[in-house]
């Protein structure tokens, strides 16, 4: 069974509880793992706080003054990781957006810019399609099947490198969330593994 | 009788043990072996003076030089830096063999340049799953000892290494989710292998 995506809604202009976009997220996602922030740096530091999980980020852009802008949080989040998708949403007109703020989310992987006044279930769509791809990661698929193991398990030195490092599962799974050079290496290797055995004919696509 | 000198780092903290059972997995195959003779280097001893002092009374004859301990792009460290371009013109007329991190990518060429015959090492980050240590270290040797055991050129044996780390790595998917961890390390392990210099040396070609 996979671990549970949350899904992290930044948006002020929501009706708490109620409003269709955060009722349809929380059926078909579960209310544990539906978290709204109406101020947004609240919903920033949540995010930030939870940077090893599973998140998706509903994001508005435009919030009151003296909050962070939704641009200001998505260059946040994206300083600190590029696993975490994000999906904005603006009452803007795309040309009345400024072009580096539309460059930077083009060049740091935005997952989707959907109008405010689109149809709720649209958004929902987005999430559904950014949560099956997560699912589908390296990282998440390494996430699912550590978490069935012991603390102890999680704890005790998993693998050294001859560079003179050691690392425990926990630490092999935040180093490819966060996308350290350890990280990245071993999440190749594992896709290597995968396309070797592949082309040895090893196993077929059906297994 | 071919020489040879096994430096190993039984005193570093995380993989001591790892290269002692190495040591020990290559001097089985040296000491079944009455036409090679060796000189072990522990850990301790791992200097760049011992080693130089160790290596130079052979006044250019061939030999073969084996390192298991860790390193990076510039140089094979133990306690202190005990190879690098400082004593390269050492191995000169050398079979160099290493299973540390990223000398592929650096040291190897700087060896070579100055007058190593042949190099074999990694030219990125290796790693060991901590409950797999003979496996990794039994694909690492492979090559060796091979070369060891039989007349053909060292590009045969690293090749038979290569073949050697499929099979290991078939036999561990097929197993739990740690051994397919430890196979996708394998592999990446054996991605990063490199062979510079001669690659038509035999082991009749460091007998005297």
């Amino acid at each position: 069974m996979n671990a549970p995506t949350k899904i992290v809604v930044i948006h002020d202009g929501l009706i708490p509880n109620v409003d269709p976009l955060l009722v349809a997220l929380r059926i078909k996602f579960g209310e544990e793992n539906v978290a709204h922030y109406e101020n947004s740096d609240d919903g920033l530091n949540y995010v930030l706080e939870n940077i090893n999980q599973k998140i998706i980020v509903v994001l508005d852009i435009n919030f009151s003054k003296g909050e962070l802008s939704g641009w200001e949080v998505f260059k946040s989040i994206r300083e600190k990781t590029a696993l975490i998708y994000i999906i904005l949403i603006t009452a803007d007109e795309l040309v009345k957006l400024k072009n580096e703020d539309l460059k930077f989310l083009i060049n740091h992987d935005a997952f989707a810019l959907e109008d405010v006044t689109a149809d709720y279930t649209k958004i929902v769509s987005l999430v559904e399609d950014a949560s099956h791809k997560l699912n589908a990661r390296v990282d998440s698929v390494l996430e699912d099947w550590i978490t069935t193991q012991s603390k102890t398990k999680r704890e005790k030195p998993y693998i050294t490198t001859k560079e003179g490092r050691t690392y425990t599962l926990d630490d092999i799974l935040e180093s490819i969330r966060q996308q350290t050079d350890i990280g990245k290496h071993l999440e190749r290797n594992i896709l290597k593994l995968a396309v070797d055995l592949l082309t040895r004919q090893k196993t077929k696509l059906d297994d | 009788m071919i020489r040879t000198f096994i430096a190993y780092d039984d005193n570093d903290v995380e993989l001591g043990d790892y290269f002692e059972s190495s040591h020990n997995d290559i001097q089985a195959v040296i000491a079944a072996n009455g036409n090679i003779s060796n000189v072990s280097i522990q850990g301790l001893d791992c200097t760049e003076v011992f080693i130089n002092n160790t290596i130079k009374p052979l006044n250019g004859s061939r030999f073969v030089f084996i390192a298991l301990s860790h390193g990076n792009e510039k140089e094979l460290v133990s306690h202190e830096v005990y190879i690098s371009s400082n004593n390269s013109t050492t191995f000169t007329n050398c079979l160099f063999y290493t299973c540390a991190c990223s000398t592929g990518n650096g040291l190897g060429d700087n060896l070579i340049s100055a007058g190593c015959l042949t190099f074999i090492g990694y030219f990125d980050t290796v790693l060991v799953n901590v409950d797999y240590y003979q496996v990794f270290f039994t694909c690492q040797n492979y090559c060796i000892k091979s070369f060891f055991s039989n007349d053909e050129t060292i590009e045969v044996s690293f090749n038979k290494m290569i073949n050697f780390y499929n099979s290991e790595i078939d036999h561990l998917i097929v197993g739990t989710i740690d051994d397919v961890l430890a196979a996708s390390s394998l592999i990446g392990n054996r991605d990063c292998l490199v062979i510079f210099g001669n690659t038509n040396v035999a082991r009749t070609d460091f007998s005297f």
